[in-house]
């Protein structure tokens, strides 16, 4: 596959407020990518960046091996031949919805080749038959399609779609990604979406780019981000979980307060270096035959499981998720079992290591 | 590789948009310098050294215009003060009959320009006039006998003031108030406060800023008026500037007397800065804002439509139904082929200082939006700053640079080629044209800004992102979504320039008439009635803004 689009140490600043700062990634045909991150991490200024809106302080940006972005030059957005899909859709409230879709389309296309493709859209995005309503009498979801169908019209090289659901309801919002990246993959669309929303990137992305004050720190599958971790900031921010101290007793062999756990320990660490274990809520497994007995400090009941906080000590807490069906009251003790699968650990850094992340 | 990067590079210089960017904002620029040169050339007259006519202004008749400009400026803050606070405390609190009628009538004083209702008022009160007749044919009294007010003086102009003014008080208290959140003033009466106290705790102070903002743009306009006081002869800086000007002849001496009255209106603008910022600080966040007014007593309901009555009646009915008599009387002697021409050249002239106004608003607007830093914005701030600049001081800071051109150009081509231009462009409807610019600008200018501040900017970038080049970004899109406030601006415009007085009396063509220069010429000599056709003209254009603000209050719903 070819790389679509090609970030070179991408730097942008407002003056002296550096917003992003060295960014390199590319972007192969048909790939969906996400870039996440807390608010203000600078993931909107880099998807302007792409679309040309702002210009980068330093690096390059190339779609198709074109040259896009410079420091000195900047391709104007409207001749990049991208799509952009708006938080608030922006759709155009004195147009009605076929010249919404028309908008973008090429003017010399003939009349009725305009037409056929605003109705191929309209069916794609499951609103046939609505040309002549106007942006105002659709819902929030219904606008939200439109705003997708128009940016698709002329067939851009590359779709950004900025905080594309937060507009939505809740429940409204996984369907509409799931739909949203159906249609992306049966288009053969290359995509990129930016969302502070960790669900929403895990249902749409094929590639997470996980963006903590203004730099890159990961960029990886979905899977790999929450099981494989690469800095303390992604473990905390993706899923939830909780650090707990160890220390290596050898033998590929750590020695925690919930008993000795057998992992990979890092080359650089000696016998008797402290760590610190990510314990994820579907490490830990309710067993009421197990020996160890811990007891709940916190229940939340989510439906179809209950999150339990068990205490290891006074200070140190972890989570477990067990099945709606083992409903136990506060302060009971309650029996588990570690299962970890993979190790992710951390050279411990500061006295704060029972920092519990709780949801 | 090196070689291809070169030609991309190249290839994106031509594409690039930056280009764009620069284009807006040299307009920007551009506009923001002429419309300051008028300003900059009256203040560059300060390092002038003082002539002799300067020497006797000082010495005779400047403590006058200071005097007079002080008084006025007192008597018709009271005036504006009192009518406004007290009508917009009335409708926007208590129920009474007719509350919702005046909520917009009281807005119609604004139709009549000061000027007129100055003519006008004399007529009605003058020997021979209807009200002293009737005071005669009443009591048996002759000539002589009985002491009657004259409308010629100092108390006059302020009434008169007044009377077309309160109404920018009005609007800007009655705004607060209903912005007041009711609960502010219910905690106050739970607390013990009956309503008179509660009005003077709570609602005035709250009221205050906005109040101080209309209050300066009243004082402005005190200030600028020339129509009014010079035709009851009272010696202010407006007509000072008028006189050392033409009949002293002492560009200079009038410059620096333009100075001076500059100073004062410096003050008025950070007044009103200040007090909209503050206005800013003192609105109230609780939206709840549901208007529960109270039911007065039979007696006092009466009496409140009687105090909004008052205003309407003495600063719109009267001297309308006194115009629209002498218009009756006079309308086959005064409506020939000479008043089409005059109602012609004004129309035509309006109408395109309102189009160029428009054109140059949205440039303005559009090249900020695109680039909005400070330092377009300051610039945006400076070419709207004519508002508050007396239309007398702009004449004379356009007259001395064209004239200047003109007279540069001249001697030139007379050395070089032995031939003259003559004036190509003092005391022509460029100078007129330019004039109206700098100083309605920013009437056309608030307009677009609000309106283009309600487009969200993910309107453009979207509208970009589909292939629109910025200015078609404002044709396909803003432009369709501002309509109905494009006609506003165009039609606010439009009135303004058909009611001014001295910069078209000082700067329009030779033989160039209007509307407003005949109504003033007539009335200059005393052929009230005969003005009447022409003065009726402009208040009834005069009367399209007020319809569209009290639309613009009806849409609030309050």
């Amino acid at each position: 596959m070819s790389k679509l689009l090609t970030l070179n140490n991408v730097s942008v600043a407002y003056g002296s407020n550096t917003i992003v700062q060295d960014i390199d990634f590319n972007l192969e045909e048909g790939q969906i990518c996400c870039l996440l991150g807390p608010s203000g991490c600078g993931k909107t200024t880099l998807l302007r960046t792409i679309a040309g809106f702002e210009t980068p302080t330093a690096g390059e940006i190339s779609i198709r091996q074109h040259l896009v972005s410079t420091t000195e030059n900047t391709v104007a957005p409207e001749n990049r031949h991208i799509g952009m899909v708006f938080q608030d859709f922006a759709l155009f409230p004195h147009l009605d919805l076929e010249a919404n879709i028309r908008f973008g389309l090429d003017k010399k296309m003939s009349e009725s080749a305009q037409h056929q493709r605003c109705n191929e859209l309209l069916k794609l995005v499951g609103l046939s038959g609505s040309n002549q309503k106007f942006p105002h009498q659709l819902s929030g979801g219904q606008q939200q399609r439109i705003a997708l169908a128009r940016a698709l019209a002329p067939r851009p090289d590359i779709l950004l779609l900025d905080e594309p659901f937060s507009s939505l309801d809740v429940e409204l919002r996984g369907q509409l990604a799931r739909e949203v990246r159906g249609i992306l993959k049966q288009q053969k669309i290359t995509a990129i979406l930016v969302t502070h929303d960790q669900n929403e990137a895990f249902a749409m992305a094929d590639a997470v780019g996980l963006i903590h004050q203004g730099r890159l720190v990961q960029w990886d599958t979905p899977y790999n981000l929450y099981h494989q971790p690469a800095t303390r900031f992604v473990a905390n921010f993706i899923g939830q979980g909780v650090f707990i101290p160890g220390e290596y007793i050898g033998d590929q062999k750590i020695n925690t307060e919930l008993g000795v756990i057998k992992g990979r320990v890092p080359e650089q660490c000696k016998v008797g270096c402290k760590l610190d274990l990510l314990i994820r809520p579907d490490d830990i497994i309710h067993d009421d035959e197990s020996p160890i007995k811990l007891e709940i400090t916190e229940r939340l009941f989510r439906g179809a499981d209950f999150l339990y906080t068990l205490a290891i000590s006074s200070e140190q807490h972890i989570l477990c998720i067990a099945s709606s069906h083992h409903n136990h009251s506060l302060h009971e003790k309650i029996g588990i079992k570690l299962d970890v699968d993979h190790l992710v650990m951390f050279p411990q850094i500061s006295t704060e290591h029972t920092a519990a992340i709780l949801p | 590789m090196a070689d291809t990067r070169s030609t991309q590079i190249t290839s994106l210089r031509a594409l690039s948009f930056g280009s764009y960017i620069n284009r807006w904002h040299l307009s920007v620029l551009l506009i923001t310098l002429v419309c300051a040169l008028p300003v900059l050339t009256v203040f560059s007259f300060i390092f002038q050294p003082a002539g002799e006519v300067w020497q006797h202004l000082t010495e005779t008749v400047l403590a006058d215009y200071v005097s007079n400009s002080l008084m006025l400026m007192i008597g018709v803050s009271f005036g504006t003060l009192s009518m406004g606070i007290s009508c917009a405390w009335l409708t926007s609190v208590y129920k009474f009959p007719g509350r919702k009628l005046f909520q917009w009538l009281l807005l119609l004083p604004m139709a009549l320009p000061a000027y007129i209702i100055a003519y006008t008022y004399t007529g009605m009160m003058d020997f021979a006039g209807p009200i002293q007749s009737s005071l005669r044919d009443w009591f048996g009294w002759s000539y002589g006998d009985y002491w009657f007010p004259e409308i010629r003086s100092i108390w006059g102009a302020t009434s008169m003031l007044s009377l077309v003014l309160y109404p920018y008080v009005y609007l800007l208290a009655r705004a607060s108030f209903l912005d007041q959140s009711i609960v502010a003033l219910e905690a106050s009466r739970s607390l013990g406060a009956g309503p008179w106290k509660s009005f003077f705790k709570v609602a005035l102070p709250m009221a205050r800023p906005a109040i101080i903002t209309g209050l300066s743009l009243v004082l402005m306009e005190t200030l600028a008026d020339y129509g009014t006081v010079q035709y009851f002869g009272i010696s202010t800086f407006t007509t000072g500037i008028f006189r050392t000007w033409f009949g002293l002849n002492d560009s200079a001496a009038a410059a620096q007397l333009s100075t001076l009255l500059l100073i004062f209106v410096f003050v008025l603008i950070t007044l009103e800065r200040l007090s909209r910022k503050q206005a800013r600080y003192f609105s109230t966040s609780n939206r709840q804002k549901k208007q529960v007014r109270i039911k007065l007593s039979n007696k006092k309901a009466w009496l409140a439509t009687f105090a909004c009555f008052m205003p309407v009646l003495w600063g719109f009915f009267l001297p309308f139904l006194q115009l629209l008599q002498w218009a009756v009387e006079t309308y086959d002697d005064m409506v020939d082929s000479e008043f089409f021409v005059l109602t012609w050249n004004s129309l035509a002239l309006a109408g395109s200082a309102a189009i160029l106004a428009l054109l140059l608003a949205l440039l303005l607007a559009y090249g900020q939006r695109l680039q909005n830093t400070r330092f377009i914005y300051l610039a945006v701030r400076v070419a709207s700053m004519g508002y508050a600049i007396p239309a007398t001081v702009i004449a004379v800071g356009i007259m001395l640079p064209l004239a200047w051109l003109d007279n540069t150009l001249d001697g030139w081509l007379r050395n070089q080629f032995d031939v003259s231009s003559g004036l190509l462009l003092s005391g022509t409807l460029f100078a007129l044209m330019f004039a109206y610019m700098v100083r309605f600008l920013a009437v056309s200018v608030g307009t677009v800004e609000a309106a283009l501040g309600k487009i969200k900017h993910s309107m453009d970038d979207a509208a970009r992102s589909l292939g629109l080049k910025p200015k078609q970004v404002l044709l396909q899109i803003h432009m369709p979504l501002m309509r109905r406030s494009l006609l506003t601006a165009i039609l606010l415009v439009f009135v303004d320039v058909l009611k001014e007085l001295p910069a078209t009396l000082i700067l329009r063509p030779f033989n160039f008439n209007t509307l407003a220069v005949r109504a003033y010429e007539l009335a200059s000599d005393e052929r009230l009635a005969d003005a009447s056709t022409a003065a009726l003209s402009i208040v009834i254009a005069g009367i399209i803004p007020v319809i569209l603000l009290s639309q613009s209050i009806n849409k609030q719903k309050l």
